[in-house]
C-alpha cells in the first residue's frame, strides 16, 4: 500500500495539472473568431454598421452598440437580436416608432435579409452576412469538374456559362435563401422596393471559378484570401502559389483584387497587380499556375 | 508590406483558436480514469478485505463518464467537454474521499452526481432558446420565493433546527437544502436578454425578489448562503444596470443592517467570536479551523495518501472541511488546483460572455461563476480562519446532493455563454 | 450588449481578491506550518498527548538521550542521566516549555513544507538532533547538587557550546510520578521549569562584580584608595551589615573578602544612574535566546531607592533578581575579553540551521575593564578561596550567599577557568543551599573537574 501512496503522490498532482491546464486553455483560447453576422446600412449616408454580436442595441446614446447620430433617433431606439429561429427587432423603453418595410413594429418583429428598417427619419437596410466563402460540396465539385473538362476546348465565355449554371443549380438546391453581400455598383445603393411577394427576389452573385478544377466560390463578406495556406478562403494546390498571395476585397465600387505581398506576382488579365484593381465580369486572375475567372450573375430566386 | 502585419497577427490567432478549439477527449478521459483508479486504489484495497462495493460504484462512475461523453458526441454531436471534464474531476475527488471516510454514503453521492449531470444537460437544452427562458422567468421567481418561504415555515414548525439553522428539509431517508435549488432560480430570474434589459423601467421587481430570498435565508439562520445570495445579487444588478452608485448604496445599507443586527442580537456576533482567535480555544470554538490548519500542512505539497490522514475523524470533514482533507491526503498542489480551477472558470466566463448569444447568457455565466467562486472563498478562507466560519460547502467536492446538483446547474449557466456549447446554433 | 459585457470587470475584482486570499493562505502555510504541525492537537504525531514519532536526540558524545521505539519515546537507560538532562531535552508531552523536544519538535518530527510529515510517518522516524551537552557531566552535576534545588550551567565561553545545564528539582521522564500534577504538598512546585533559562534569583555577592565594574569605570583613583570597614555601614536611619569587621583594606582585598561596607559605599558614590547604566550595559534586563529558548529578564530597579536601598542593591540584595544564564554570559564576557558568546544547546545540521552561537551584543564590556576585573576574580580564588579548592583549573570567580526571606541563603558561585585550552565558564546556583564559599564552591569544582576529564 505504501508503494501505491508513493506513486500516487507524484502521479495524481501531475494528472491534475495536465488535465486542468489542457481544459482551461481550451476554454480560454478556443473561442471562435468574432464573426460579422449581418449589416445595418444607413441608406442616407451609405455607412455600413456590422452586426458582430448576437444582440445589438441601436440608438443615439453612446452606450449603444451602434451609435446613430441623428436627432430623430432617441438614445436607445431598438435592439436587433439573432435568435435560434431567425432575426428579430425589438422596441425598447423609448417606444420610438420603428417600421419594418413600412409597417410599424409593436414590441417585436422578425426581420429578414434585405428588409428596410425605418428609425426616426432615417431608413436602414438590414442584411444577413454569411461565411466569406461558401464552399461547394464534393459531389458538386466532381460534376463541375466534368463540365469543365468537357468544355475545356470551348471558349471562355461558354465555359463560364456552364460553370455558372452548375453553381446556380447548387445554390438553388442548398441555399435557397442565401444571398451575396452588397450590391456592387458605384456608391449608389439601389433602394429595393418593399417586398410584395415574399418569396421572389432578385439576387446578384459574384463568383470566382477555378478554370482547372471547376470549383466555384461565391464571394461574400468583406475580403477573401487566396493562397496555398490552409486557412485561405480559396485554397489553391497548384505550383508557385504563395501562402496568402492575393486578396479579393469588397470596396464601395465593387469587388477588387489586390496583391497580398507574398512576393509572387499576381496577374489580372496578364498584367501584374500592384494596386487594388476593380474586377469585371470575365476577368482572369492568374495566381501561380492557377487561373481563376471572375463572374457576375443576376437572377431571380423564388 | 504595412498591410501584412495585422493580417499575420490574425492568422496566428486563428492558429491558436484551431489548436485549442477542443481538448483531446479520449486523452482527458484516460487521465480522468487514471486519476480516479489511482486515488480509489487505497480505498478499495486499503482495508482488511477488498471493498467490492466501492469498486463496483467506481466502475459505474467510470463507465458513466465514458458513456456520457460518447453519447453526447454521437447524438447531439457535441465536441466541447472541457467544463464537464473539470466537473467530473472534482466530483471524482469528492467521491473518493467520501468512499474513504464513509463508504456507506458513496452510493448516494454517486446518484447525485448522475442526477447533477442530467440537470446540467436539461438546463443547458432549456436555456438554448432565449424566448423560452424569458417566458418562464416570472413564474419561476414566484415559485422559488414561495418554495423557499414554504420550506422555511415547514422546517421551522415541523422539522426543527439542524446545527442551529433551519435550512434542511428532511424527508424519510433523505434531506434536501431548499436554498441550493433557489440558487439556480436566483440566477435564472436575475439574468435577462438585452431587449428585456432595455425595456424594463427599473430593477425593483428583481430587488424585491432578491431581498425576499435573502430575508428568508436570514430567518433560516443560514448566513453563509444569505451572504452568497447577497453577493450574487450585487453582481447581477451591476451587470444589469451598470449603476455603481446604487450598488455602493445597497452595500452601505447592508453594512448598517449587519451592524444593527450585531448590536441588537449579540448572539449572532457570538457565532463569529472565534474569528482570528482560533488558537486560543483549540478544543472549543476554534476546533475545526485549527484542525484544518494543522492537518493541511501535515500533508505537505503531495499529501499523505488517501486514508492516511487524521482530519477525517473531525466532524464535517467531508462537507465543510473537505478542502483541509484534500490538502492533507492529496496534498496542497491538488487542493489549490481544485480551487484555482474555479477562478480560471470565472475568467473563462468573462471571456466567453463577450461573444455570448445573449446578455442573458453573459449575465448568467458571470453571476454563476461569481457565485461559485464567492462560495469557495467563504468555504476555504472560513475554515482556514482568514474569514469568519460560515459553514458553506465546496462545490462538487463536498458531500451533499443539493449542493452537487446546484453546482452542475450553475456550470450549465457558465457553459451557455460559450457559443461552442450549442454546435448546431453556432454553425447555422 | 457590449455595454453589459464590459461590466464583467466586477468579476475581476472577485478573482483578484480570491488570488490575494489564496496567496495569504499559502504564505501562512509556509511561515506558520511548522508551529501548526507541532501542535499537541495533531493526532498524527501525538497519541494521548505524547509524541509518538520524532527523531533521536543525542548528547555531544553520541549517547542517545531520547529516541522513538515502537511509537513510544524512550529515554536514556541511566537514571541519573535521565533526571539531569530532563530540562534540556524536555518531556514527551511538552510540559517543559524550554525543552528541545518542545521547541524543536517541528524539526524532530521531520516537518518541511514540501513533504509535510510524510517522510516521518512512512518511516516512523523523524529528524535527529545532536546536543552540545554531555550527559556524564550533567549526571555528575546533578549528583554534586546533592538534592538541592537550583541549577548548574557550564559553557565554552569561546564558542558558546553549553556542556552542562542541569535544573533541579527534576523527575524521571520514563516513569513520570503519578501524582506530579495532583500533589499539593509543593514537592513538585516548579518542576517543569528549567531554572537555568526561566529562573531568576537574588544574586547576592556575585553582583559585587557588577558594582566593581561600575566603580572601575567611574572612579579614577579606585585602586589607590584605602577603605575602612567597621562591620557595618550606616546610611540615614539604617545600616548595611557586613559579614565581618575588615578594618582598612584596598579595593582588591574588599572584593576578595566580599566586604559589604565597601561595595554599598561604592554603589552610593557612583550613584543610581551610573550603576543602572552599567547594569544595562552588561545586558541585565534584556532576554536572549538560547537555542530557541528565550531566557527570563533579570530585574534591577533602583529608581525609587533610598541611599540604604542603593547600598543593598550594590551588594546584590534589594529587589535585584538575575537569571543564571545571564550571569553565565556575563562571566563569559569577562573571560573572553569583553566579548560574550550566546550559549547554545543544539548543534547545527542540515535540517537545523542558524543556531550557531552569535556574539551577544547586549553585553557591552570594554576590553580593558574586562582585563582588570578578570585579574580581580583571579585574585579572589588565588588569595582568598585558595587554588586548592580548584586543583589544576586556574579558576577565577566570585561566590555569593544571597539572603532571601524564606530559609537559608542561595549559594552562588560564578566563575571561569583561565587555564589555557580550557575556556569554560560556570554558574552554580543552589536555592537555599547555604553559603557560597562552603556549598557552591565544592559543587563548582566537582563539575569543572568532570568537564576537564570529559572535554578538556
Amino acid at each position: 500500500m505504501e508503494f501505491i501512496t508513493d506513486i500516487s503522490r507524484i502521479v495524481l498532482p501531475l494528472i491534475t495539472v495536465i488535465l486542468l491546464v489542457k481544459c482551461i486553455l481550451a476554454l480560454w483560447l478556443g473561442h471562435p473568431k468574432e464573426k460579422i453576422y449581418g449589416y445595418i446600412t444607413d441608406m442616407h449616408s451609405g455607412e455600413r454598421h456590422p452586426l458582430n454580436m448576437w444582440e445589438t442595441s441601436i440608438g443615439r446614446g453612446s452606450s449603444c452598440d451602434i451609435v446613430l447620430d441623428y436627432n430623430s433617433i432617441p438614445r436607445v431606439q431598438a435592439v436587433i437580436s439573432r435568435r435560434i429561429d431567425g432575426w428579430y427587432i425589438f422596441e425598447t423603453l423609448s417606444k420610438a416608432p420603428i417600421k419594418v418595410n413600412g409597417t410599424s413594429v409593436s414590441k417585436k418583429q422578425t426581420i429578414e435579409n434585405g428588409d428596410i428598417i425605418t428609425m426616426g427619419k432615417v431608413r436602414f437596410r438590414f442584411e444577413i452576412a454569411d461565411d466569406p466563402v461558401q464552399r461547394v460540396g464534393k459531389q458538386k465539385k466532381k460534376a463541375a469538374n466534368k463540365t469543365a473538362e468537357a468544355s475545356s476546348k470551348q471558349n471562355r465565355q461558354a465555359s463560364s456559362q456552364q460553370t455558372a449554371a452548375a453553381q446556380r443549380a447548387n445554390t438553388q438546391t442548398r441555399q435557397s435563401t442565401r444571398t451575396a453581400a452588397a450590391s456592387n455598383k458605384a456608391g449608389s445603393y439601389t433602394v429595393e422596393t418593399p417586398r410584395v411577394q415574399k418569396n421572389v427576389r432578385r439576387v446578384t452573385q459574384h463568383c470566382i471559378v477555378n478554370k482547372d478544377t471547376g470549383e466555384i466560390f461565391i464571394l461574400c463578406g468583406n475580403e477573401v484570401r487566396i493562397g496555398s495556406a490552409r486557412r485561405s478562403d480559396i485554397k489553391l494546390k497548384g505550383q508557385n502559389v504563395g501562402k496568402t498571395q492575393a486578396m479579393i476585397v469588397l470596396y464601395e465600387d465593387g469587388w477588387a483584387v489586390e496583391d497580398a505581398g507574398s512576393g509572387r506576382p499576381t496577374l489580372l488579365n496578364g498584367r501584374k497587380v500592384t494596386a487594388p484593381q476593380l474586377l469585371f465580369d470575365g476577368d482572369i486572375i492568374a495566381v501561380g499556375d492557377e487561373r481563376l475567372y471572375y463572374r457576375v450573375k443576376t437572377k431571380t430566386v423564388s | 508590406m504595412q498591410q501584412q502585419n495585422p493580417r499575420k497577427n490574425v492568422s496566428r490567432g486563428d492558429k491558436v483558436r484551431r489548436k485549442y478549439k477542443y481538448v483531446d477527449r479520449s486523452f482527458i478521459l484516460f487521465l480522468l480514469t487514471s486519476f480516479q483508479v489511482i486515488s480509489f486504489t487505497p480505498v478499495i484495497f486499503g482495508g482488511d478485505a477488498i471493498n467490492y462495493k466501492v469498486a463496483m460504484l467506481l466502475l459505474v462512475y467510470l463507465v458513466f463518464e465514458w458513456a456520457y461523453v460518447g453519447f453526447m458526441r454521437m447524438v447531439p454531436k457535441k465536441v466541447n467537454f472541457e467544463l464537464e471534464f473539470i466537473a467530473f474531476f472534482l466530483s471524482g475527488i469528492g467521491l473518493c474521499l467520501q468512499a474513504s471516510v464513509a463508504p456507506s454514503g458513496m452510493l448516494k453521492q454517486l446518484i447525485t452526481v448522475i442526477a447533477g449531470v442530467l440537470v446540467y444537460d436539461v438546463l443547458l437544452w432549456f436555456i438554448m432558446d432565449v424566448k423560452r427562458v424569458m417566458a418562464v422567468r416570472i413564474p419561476l421567481a414566484v415559485f422559488a420565493l414561495v418554495f423557499l418561504a414554504g420550506s422555511f415555515v415547514y422546517i421551522r414548525y415541523a422539522v426543527g433546527a439542524i446545527n442551529g439553522a433551519y435550512n434542511w428539509l428532511a424527508f424519510k431517508g433523505f434531506s434536501i437544502q431548499p436554498s441550493e435549488f433557489v440558487k439556480i432560480a436566483f440566477i435564472f430570474v436575475g439574468a435577462a436578454s438585452l431587449d428585456k434589459l432595455l425595456t424594463a423601467k427599473n430593477i425593483y421587481m428583481y430587488i424585491v425578489f432578491a431581498m425576499g430570498c435573502i430575508g428568508v435565508l436570514f430567518l433560516m439562520k443560514d448566513f453563509g448562503t444569505a451572504l452568497i445570495f447577497f453577493f450574487t445579487f450585487i453582481v447581477i444588478s451591476f451587470m444589469r444596470s451598470g449603476d455603481l452608485r446604487s450598488i455602493i448604496f445597497i452595500c452601505a445599507a447592508a453594512l448598517i443592517g449587519a451592524v444593527l443586527i450585531i448590536y441588537f442580537r449579540p448572539h449572532v456576533a457570538a457565532r463569529f467570536a472565534a474569528y482570528r482567535h482560533v488558537w486560543e480555544d483549540i478544543y472549543g470554538a476554534g476546533y475545526q479551523q485549527t484542525r484544518v490548519l494543522i492537518y493541511s500542512v501535515s500533508g505537505g505539497l503531495f499529501g499523505l495518501g488517501v486514508g492516511n490522514g487524521a482530519l477525517r475523524n473531525v466532524y464535517a470533514s467531508t462537507t465543510d472541511l473537505i478542502f483541509g482533507l484534500i490538502c492533507e491526503e492529496m496534498g496542497i498542489v491538488i487542493a489549490f488546483a481544485v480551487v484555482l480551477a474555479f477562478a480560471f472558470i470565472a475568467i473563462y466566463a468573462v471571456i466567453s460572455s463577450k461573444s455570448a448569444p445573449s446578455t442573458f447568457y453573459s449575465i448568467a455565466a458571470c453571476s454563476a461563476s461569481a457565485m461559485l467562486l464567492f462560495q469557495i472563498c467563504l468555504n476555504i478562507f472560513g475554515i482556514t480562519d482568514l474569514l469568519p466560519l460560515t459553514g458553506v460547502t465546496l462545490p462538487f467536492v463536498s458531500q451533499g446532493g443539493s449542493s452537487m446538483i446546484c453546482s452542475w446547474a450553475l456550470f450549465a449557466f457558465i457553459k451557455s455563454a460559450d457559443v461552442r456549447a450549442y454546435p448546431k446554433l453556432y454553425k447555422s | 450588449m457590449r455595454n453589459t459585457t464590459k461590466r464583467t470587470y466586477i468579476i475581476i475584482f472577485l478573482i483578484v481578491a480570491f488570488f490575494a486570499g489564496l496567496g495569504i493562505m499559502l504564505y501562512s502555510f509556509i511561515s506558520d506550518g511548522d508551529t501548526w504541525v507541532a501542535n499537541r492537537a495533531n493526532a498524527l504525531i501525538y497519541k494521548g498527548g505524547e509524541l509518538t514519532v520524532a527523531g533521536t536526540i543525542y548528547d555531544s558524545d553520541g549517547e542517545i538521550l531520547v529516541s522513538t521505539e515502537k511509537g513510544k519515546r524512550v529515554y536514556n537507560s541511566n537514571y541519573n542521566k535521565r533526571l539531569s538532562t530532563l530540562h534540556v531535552v524536555g518531556d514527551s508531552a511538552g510540559y517543559i516549555a524550554t525543552g528541545v523536544q518542545t521547541l524543536y519538535r517541528s524539526n524532530l518530527i521531520g516537518y518541511n513544507f514540501v513533504d509535510g510529515i510524510y517522510g516521518t510517518l512512512s518511516s516512523d522516524e523523524g529528524v535527529d538532533i545532536k546536543l552540545t551537552i554531555d550527559a556524564d557531566v550533567c549526571a555528575e552535576a546533578y549528583a554534586a547538587m546533592n538534592g538541592n534545588k537550583g541549577t548548574v550551567i557550564v559553557y565554552n565561553y569561546e564558542t558558546g557550546e553549553v556542556v552542562c545545564m542541569v535544573s533541579a528539582p527534576t523527575y524521571d521522564p520514563q516513569n513520570k510520578p503519578k501524582d506530579i500534577d495532583t500533589n499539593t504538598t509543593g514537592k513538585y512546585n516548579g518542576i517543569y521549569m528549567n531554572r537555568a533559562i526561566s529562573g531568576v534569583f537574588t544574586p547576592g555577592s556575585t553582583f559585587k562584580v557588577v558594582t566593581a565594574i561600575c566603580a572601575i569605570e567611574n572612579i579614577p583613583d579606585l585602586y589607590s584608595r584605602t577603605f575602612k570597614c567597621t562591620g557595618k555601614k550606616t546610611f540615614g536611619k539604617g545600616d548595611v551589615i557586613c559579614n565581618g569587621v575588615h578594618g582598612s583594606l584596598s579595593f582588591e582585598r574588599a572584593l576578595n573578602v566580599s566586604c559589604n561596607s565597601v561595595f554599598s559605599e561604592l554603589a552610593n558614590e557612583v550613584g543610581k544612574e551610573k550603576l543602572t547604566e552599567t547594569v544595562r550595559a552588561l545586558g541585565f534586563g534584556k532576554n536572549v535566546t538560547i537555542s530557541k529558548a528565550k531566557t527570563v529578564r533579570s530585574t534591577f530597579d533602583v529608581s525609587d531607592s533610598t541611599k540604604l536601598d542603593l547600598g543593598w542593591a550594590g551588594i546584590g540584595q534589594y529587589t535585584t533578581l538575575v537569571n543564571p544564564s545571564q550571569m553565565l554570559m556575563f562571566m563569559g564576557a569577562i573571560a573572553n575579553g569583553g566579548k560574550a558568546m550566546t550559549p547554545y544547546i543544539v548543534e547545527e545540521s542540515s535540517e537545523i540551521v542558524d543556531v550557531k552561537s552569535k556574539v551577544n551584543t547586549n553585553i557591552k564590556l570594554g576590553e580593558e575593564t574586562a582585563k582588570k576585573i578578570k585579574k580581580l576574580l583571579r585574585s579572589n580564588v588565588k588569595n582568598y578561596y585558595s587554588d586548592n579548592k580548584f586543583p589544576g583549573l586556574e579558576m577565577c570567580g566570585k561566590t555569593g550567599s544571597a539572603e532571601v526571606s524564606n530559609g537559608k541563603s542561595h549559594a552562588w558561585f560564578v566563575g571561569f577557568s583561565n587555564k589555557a585550552g580550557f575556556p569554560y565558564a560556570i554558574v552554580v546556583c543552589l536555592e537555599n543551599g547555604g553559603l557560597g564559599y562552603t556549598h557552591a564552591i565544592p559543587v563548582a569544582n566537582r563539575v569543572m573537574q568532570k568537564v576537564l576529564k570529559e572535554v578538556g
